[in-house]
């Protein structure tokens, strides 16, 4: 039976994708290029979000039951259809890779020294396999009360961390002119947000119901990951001020800081876990979609499983071999090649897919 | 030889000749010694003869003669005196009027003649009649009704079930007085054909849920069932899973909770134990008193609940992942007490719990088994004398000790058995996957469980439900429990006209 989902778990999985990893991870690139205009930039670029998701959404709604792929092989052939996959899909392998790659950087820098990367590498995949394998529609029942776990542990770190927080550091906000909230725009319009056009993968699976709210549901979902990031990111800023930006898994940086009375203090497992817990969630998704774009490519049906773990070792090789070349090598394809992919792999097919959809419903 | 004769005779209809029907009996039960067959004559002259048959050993005494008193005093008033009653008088009235006693019938099958003499009937057999007249006459002591050993409660019924399985199906039907309780009963086949029945109340009960379980239950038939747990193992959905997918109570209350809330209730006779399906996760962390407590007091207590819970699982391999690989993580002062404790303990951290934790499990299981006074005092000298000497002796940490004592009782919290064992069962993975991986192996460990818990279904219903998938009517008394008039079922209002 095919897993499905409901316009709440849709909504639900679509915060876990957009907030899972990027909660922790994108303060301290967002400051490091806009310094304290880093939330005039995040703020812009969800708006940025809102707008990219009305292509998704209303494409979903179009061509109902059918994934990106789908539609595009409708609309614009399928040589097109295969182009745009094969691009697509690279960039959802880079991005499952990348992901369980930061998974590992953390725990080797920051938890278990004198670990192999690929132990973490091969074993975080392997949990992700095994997760998809159960099937949409029960994972996300799963990710909703671990998210949970993770915003809670979030909120109680900045509330925490709120002792130390000093305002003058919000101040000057556009000292350097408007260039770095313009850089910062760019990287974060790459990850998370220009990634939510991985669920026109996703949306196929919603329950089609008389009253459609998934689009309201997933704006909401997007607003509230703009607050929580927001949110990170001001604590990060005002704990640390100039040095926010060097400061790498801000959020676990914060929590070292905190020690209000004996009780609270060293509170960064939970920032690891909740790091980890939601960099999992976040692979597993784009796993998911990567594993349903390929079935696509290949003509196979939706409910085919027998790719999962093939792609999940391709996946984990591409982290092992990236991992090997070290750290700095890692962060430049974060920051530099990440955003430009993105634009070209993402962004760019799904509007040109959504004005090709456009015109042929004038001609009709 | 008539015994030839008779046992040629195929045909499951009993004969009308007392001496072919007596020879069937004796070859049915030959080498049972608790059966007694009794000739009795009675009519004109006390030529014609009957026999009762019955199991002495199940039957009461005051009753064997209960039916020929009875067909003496019917015979009397209405087709004459006892000593003047032929045969085809007696025949000719039970048959125009059939057997008006008390829990009487009148058979004609050999099939239901023995398992009416096997459940604790007395038979007579007329001669020259090829029926027979059974009546019940068991007579088997049964415990008495007291409060469950393992389910005892500070305030509220302390009613419990015993092993007469029409006594507790009309204890619970006192607590329910509704013709929508119902109970379907059938024998459950094999050499023990045991007596099994279901129970639940209409138009509250899934018909889904009571479809599977009826196509489920229908599996049973023929098998050996000499307690509910053997049903349990025979429907479940995951018989490989750790985790309990059905519910046990001994209680009348909370098998008519159960009811009320939809449920499928088992009972078996010769067995206390009530079998609830389907069982859900959060439900087996409820207990009956939750709803006898104030609402305050019982979210108080389910949350102590949920935090035992986290304990039991994964206290010992979370001391083994922060000892041996984040000792960062612990405060410098208790790191240091730490320290000071494991010197010169001559195992890592891992074997030393693995050691505990078994010989703890050790200890849990013989205080079970062995008889009541002498349990009591194993745990003395296992907990005091052994847990002292062995730190003494430097081979476990005072602080180890204290873990595996703490991980001991958060798994006494449960309220179901059978969860607190599959938790004691759990740990061990997980104390192996912490002493490899730390932190990051724990957590890969409940995710695994957690996703497995997720795949489970009970009865084809979700195992997390009302979490995942997401219920929020029944949400309302899963993680805190509402004040009851949000909890209590009311039917809806008509609609507006």
């Amino acid at each position: 039976m095919r897993s499905t989902l409901t316009p709440n778990q849709a909504a639900v999985l679509f915060f876990i994708f957009l907030t899972g990893s990027s909660i922790i991870n994108i303060p301290a690139p967002l400051i490091l290029f806009s310094h304290n205009g880093a939330w005039i930039s995040l703020i812009a670029t969800g708006m940025f979000g809102l707008l990219l998701l009305i292509p998704i959404v209303s494409l979903a709604r179009r061509y109902p039951g059918m994934t990106f792929i789908q539609y595009t092989s409708k609309l614009m052939g399928k040589p097109a259809a295969i182009f745009l996959g094969v691009i697509f899909l690279s960039y959802q392998i880079q991005m499952a890779a990348g992901i369980v790659m930061d998974i590992a950087m953390f725990l080797k820098s920051s938890m278990m020294r004198s670990t192999d990367y690929s132990i973490f590498i091969i074993f975080s995949f392997l949990a992700i396999a095994i997760t998809i394998r159960v099937g949409v529609g029960k994972f996300v029942g799963m990710f909703g009360l671990l998210m949970l776990s993770v915003m809670v542990f979030i909120v109680f770190n900045v509330l925490l961390s709120s002792a130390n927080f000093n305002w003058h550091f919000l101040l000057p906000v556009v000292d350097d002119g408007v260039k770095p909230i313009l850089h910062g725009i760019y990287f974060i319009s790459g990850f998370p947000y220009g990634e939510i056009v991985l669920f026109s993968m996703i949306l196929p699976f919603v329950k089609p119901q008389s009253s459609d709210r998934t689009g309201r549901k997933m704006a909401l979902a997007l607003l509230l990951n703009t607050a929580s990031l927001l949110m990170v990111t001001l604590a990060t800023l005002l704990t640390f001020g100039p040095i926010a930006g060097e400061r790498k898994y801000s959020m676990f940086e914060v929590a070292r800081t905190i020690e209000i009375t004996e009780i609270f203090q060293r509170i960064e497992a939970l920032m690891g876990y909740s790091l980890i817990v939601a960099s999992f969630m976040k692979a597993s998704i784009v796993l998911f979609t990567s594993h349903i774009t390929l079935n696509h490519l290949l003509g196979l049906p939706h409910e085919n499983r027998q790719l999962i773990f093939p792609l999940a070792l391709l996946c984990a090789i591409i982290s092992i071999s990236v991992g090997i070349r070290g750290e700095a090598n890692w962060n430049f394809i974060v920051s530099g090649i990440n955003p430009l992919w993105g634009l070209a792999a993402f962004v760019i097919p799904i509007v040109l897919v959504y004005f090709v959809s456009l015109l042929r419903k004038k001609k009709t | 030889m008539p015994f030839t004769e008779v046992t040629t005779i195929t045909t499951d209809h009993l004969f009308k000749q007392l001496i072919h029907n007596l020879l069937r009996l004796q070859d049915t039960y030959r080498h049972c010694s608790d059966l007694d067959m009794v000739q009795w004559q009675y009519g004109p002259g006390m030529k014609n003869s009957a026999v009762s048959v019955y199991f002495k050993s199940i039957i009461n005494n005051k009753k064997i003669n209960y039916m020929k008193r009875s067909m003496q005093d019917l015979t009397e008033h209405i087709i004459g005196p006892g000593t003047e009653v032929t045969p085809e008088m007696l025949i000719k009235f039970f048959d125009s009027h059939g057997a008006s006693a008390e829990s009487a019938t009148l058979e004609s099958a050999w099939s239901l003649i023995d398992q009416r003499i096997l459940a604790g009937y007395v038979v007579i057999f007329l001669d020259g009649w090829d029926k027979a007249i059974c009546y019940e006459a068991n007579g088997l002591e049964t415990r008495q009704v007291m409060e469950p050993e393992t389910e005892p409660v500070v305030q509220g019924p302390r009613e419990g079930t015993v092993e007469n399985m029409q006594k507790n199906i009309g204890m619970i039907r006192m607590r329910v007085r509704s013709t929508a309780v119902k109970f379907e009963a059938f024998q459950a086949g094999g050499y023990s054909n045991t007596a099994v029945s279901y129970g639940y109340l209409e138009g509250v009960v899934d018909t889904a849920v009571l479809e599977e379980f009826k196509s489920r239950i229908r599996t049973v038939n023929p098998g050996e069932i000499l307690d509910t747990s053997y049903i349990e193992e025979l429907i479940e959905d995951s018989p490989y899973s750790p985790f309990p997918q059905f519910r046990y109570t001994e209680r009348t209350d909370v098998a008519a909770a159960a009811l009320l809330n939809g449920k499928i209730i088992l009972l078996v006779e010769g067995s206390c134990s009530v079998l609830i399906c389907p069982g859900l996760f959060f439900e087996l962390l409820q207990s009956s008193e939750d709803y006898y407590q104030r609402v305050l007091v019982s979210n108080f207590i389910r949350w102590l609940r949920f935090i035992a819970l986290l304990i039991a699982i994964s206290l010992p391999s979370l001391y083994i992942a922060i000892s041996t690989f984040h000792t960062e993580l612990i405060p410098t002062v208790l790191l240091l007490a730490i320290i000071d404790s494991r010197e010169g303990i001559p195992f890592g951290a891992f074997f030393e719990a693995v050691i505990m934790v078994f010989f703890f499990e050790l200890l849990k299981e013989a205080g079970i088994r062995l008889p009541k006074p002498v349990g009591s005092a194993v745990s003395i000298v296992g907990a005091l004398v052994i847990g002292e000497a062995s730190i003494n002796a430097g081979i476990a940490s005072p602080i180890m000790v204290v873990v595996v004592a703490l991980t001991g009782i958060a798994s006494f919290a449960m309220p179901q058995y059978n969860l607190s064992i599959a938790l004691r069962l759990l740990q061990f993975p997980l104390m192996a996957l912490a002493a490899l991986l730390g932190g990051f192996g724990i957590l890969l460990g409940y995710l695994f469980i957690w996703l497995h818990l997720v795949t489970l279904t009970s009865l084809n219903v979700p195992y997390l439900t009302p979490i995942a998938p997401w219920n929020s009517r029944q949400f309302r008394d899963t993680l805190i429990r509402k004040k009851l008039p949000a909890l209590i079922r009311r039917p809806k209002p008509p609609p507006s006209t």
